[in-house]
């Protein structure tokens, strides 16, 4: 890699390959929970995506009992269809028509499952980049993440869910192409690493792997966590965190069946993601004192360039996001694989009518690949009077970061052509098309915010960790200031863009949660 | 949905689609059961504008092409015109934008037309399957 910006940030590979043995799940289902039920553990985990998974497994293998509230279901491999359109409406929250408020509107696309978001992630994997973690110890006082503090816990991670850079054989033609474009340009690129055990291609990462192959958070951490006697409670959303005289007691969920589950506890984590988080702290007055709470939002918003080739790519075969570009990651500009079944890139597509029917014809022999920018700005969260309790993101595109995608796309249209695109279709409004190598119409362009069409995958940061209580809703150690034996163990506590995709990031954190607590007893 | 919203969504398939063989008509898949699986997975929020965003573009749409008629009453051709003037306007544009993408998806999810285009998403499970064992 040649980006200063990404020092520290590739993954050691897994030794160990072969997956763990099939584990029977630990489950009620909420669906079937009535009236009131009152269960007492050690500990209540509140999520079981990136955050809520290892700090459930690391709670139960040290001898605590723990019980996890999902709002989702299980979703087992052999239930997953490969089908984008189907899948969409049910491992997606709000079936994945979550879109901010601002300008541009932006869809971000959460998961709701167990596993959360990682059920429904590429599985791409950075370590915080050297730099990023430089920065939280000196502006956010998080001391205790030195780099070799925080490479031992990646270590670890990395291990439990098999991370292992993509091969060329599975990368896939779409990856091929840029790989081929970026070569012939000198652009610095190199193929994704990935939790991974046993992956044969299946092309639909962001919709359920059916062969098993990703080794999301529902696949690695809950089952450790049963196997250590934890419970699961599917279809459960957690209302109300019960705190006396400045110490958590317990949790109060709603069931799916209308019913009232009470989970007592000395220690509750809330990993309900960057979104949902802030909405159950506030809604119960705590973590509210620095005014950070909702604050500081930060998604990674992405957008995807897509390139008419002469010969067919099926970019739904191999893996989807398997190489990237970093050549401009010093910028805080990547360049990232997206590729899908045509259903996908149906509305990954500009346009309508016989136009965009044209352009699904020729979908076999279409690439796609994104550019993913480093928030300049920030977004909030704030809560819908609705019930449930849902967010509302507002969030306005920086006109930095739509000068970042003018400049993303601009090298991305160079390397698309390098590698003998016949043209370029660039989601930029009053830029459209590129033909005959020519990207001068982005060049000329000036980009607006309003002018970029986005989706964004990572939303963190809106219960940020600190040493300041003044500055953040969460200690180093990730207590919430103020309020004993309450902890967040999820994207909230990021303190600042990592700039790369945050799953590693979040999985360490929630690992160190759990070392800590558990040496709590 | 009605019926009548159920006749809006063939007609905006047909606008925004406008397939064509090999494709097939939107009346030979399964588009509309499709949308409304999405319909029902969002939140009531999302129901209640898409829903109203049906309505608006059924009666105003044609008006931008001189039309009359509702959408869903139109021929393929003016549906086509009706719907890629709405495209440019600033009232109908942004209510046409979120079911643009949401009537593609459920016509190019259609089983079908993932064969048509090349994907056989039941080869990938039976591959996947197989993995596992």
């Amino acid at each position: 890699m040649s980006a200063a910006a990404l020092a520290g940030a590739l993954p050691e590979p897994a030794t160990r390959v072969a997956r763990d043995r099939a584990v029977t799940p630990r489950i009620v289902r909420g669906a079937e929970l009535r009236g009131s039920r009152t269960v007492t553990v050690d500990a209540c985990v509140v999520g079981s995506g990136a955050g809520g998974g290892p700090v459930a497994a690391g709670l139960a293998e040290a001898g605590l009992t723990v019980a996890v509230l999902e709002e989702g279901d299980l979703h087992g491999p052999e239930t997953l269809t490969a089908r984008p359109r189907d899948m969409t409406t049910g491992l997606y929250r709000d079936g994945g028509q979550l879109v901010t408020v601002g300008t541009p509107p932006i869809v971000l696309p959460l998961g709701r499952g167990i596993g959360g978001t990682t059920l429904v992630n590429s599985g791409t994997c950075f370590r915080t980049p050297a730099p990023v973690l430089a920065r939280w110890r000196s502006e956010h006082g998080l001391e205790a993440l030195t780099d070799d503090a925080a490479g031992a816990l990646f270590r670890r991670v990395e291990e439990a869910i098999g991370v292992a850079q993509v091969t060329p054989e599975l990368a896939g033609e779409n990856a091929a192409v840029v790989r081929r474009g970026a070569q012939a340009l000198g652009v610095s690129g190199r193929h994704l690493f990935r939790n991974a055990r046993g992956c044969v291609g299946s092309g639909v990462c962001a919709f359920g792997c059916p062969s098993g192959a990703k080794q999301h958070a529902g696949a690695v951490f809950a089952p450790r966590a049963w196997a250590a006697g934890a419970t699961t409670y599917t279809g459960c959303r957690a209302e109300r965190l019960e705190v006396e005289r400045g110490a958590v007691r317990g949790v109060q969920a709603r069931t799916a069946a209308g019913g009232r589950l009470t989970v007592r506890a000395r220690h509750v984590v809330v990993a309900a993601g960057a979104l949902l988080t802030p909405l159950l702290l506030r809604a119960n007055g705590v973590g509210t004192a620095s005014g950070a709470l909702g604050r500081h939002l930060t998604i990674h918003p992405a957008s995807a360039a897509r390139a008419l080739l002469d010969e067919p790519i099926d970019p739904w075969r191999g893996v989807p996001q398997s190489y990237f570009v970093d050549e401009l990651a010093d910028d805080g500009i990547l360049l990232e694989g997206i590729a899908g079944p045509p259903d996908q890139a149906a509305m990954a597509t500009p346009g309508q009518g016989p136009e965009h029917r044209d352009r699904m014809l020729d979908v076999a022999r279409t690439a796609s690949f994104g550019v993913m920018v480093a928030d300049t700005g920030e977004g909030r969260v704030l809560r819908l009077p609705t019930r449930p309790a849902r967010p509302l993101v507002r969030y306005d595109l920086h006109p930095t970061d739509a000068e970042r995608f003018r400049r993303g796309f601009e090298l991305l249209a160079r390397i698309f052509f390098a590698a003998g695109a016949r043209e370029v279709l660039i989601p930029l409004s009053g830029v459209g098309v590129l033909r005959d190598g020519d990207v001068s119409p982005l060049q000329r362009a000036r980009v607006r915010p309003r002018d970029v069409k986005a989706m964004a995958f990572h939303p963190l940061g809106t219960a940020r960790a600190g040493a300041d209580p003044r500055r953040s809703v969460c200690d180093p150690d990730l207590g919430v200031h103020g309020v004993r034996g309450l902890h967040v163990a999820d994207g909230s506590v990021v303190p600042s863009s990592p700039q790369v995709n945050p799953q590693l990031t979040i999985m360490a954190l929630a690992t160190r949660l759990a070392d800590h607590l558990a040496a709590e007893g | 949905m009605t019926r009548r919203e159920q006749d809006v969504v063939a007609a905006l398939a047909q606008g925004l689609v406008a397939p064509v063989p090999p494709l097939p008509p939107v009346g030979a898949t399964d588009t509309i059961a499709a949308f409304q699986a999405a319909l029902d997975a969002g939140p009531a929020l999302n129901r209640l504008g898409l829903r109203v965003a049906l309505r608006l573009l059924d009666r105003r749409a044609p008006r931008l092409v001189g039309e009359r008629r509702p959408l869903r009453a139109l021929e393929a051709a003016r549906q086509q015109a009706a719907l890629a003037a709405a495209r440019g306007d600033r009232v109908l544009g942004p209510a046409l934008e979120p079911l643009r993408g949401m009537v593609q998806l459920s016509y190019y999810g259609d089983a079908g037309v993932l064969r048509t285009l090349g994907y056989d998403p039941g080869a990938v499970v039976a591959r996947a399957t197989e993995a596992r064992r």
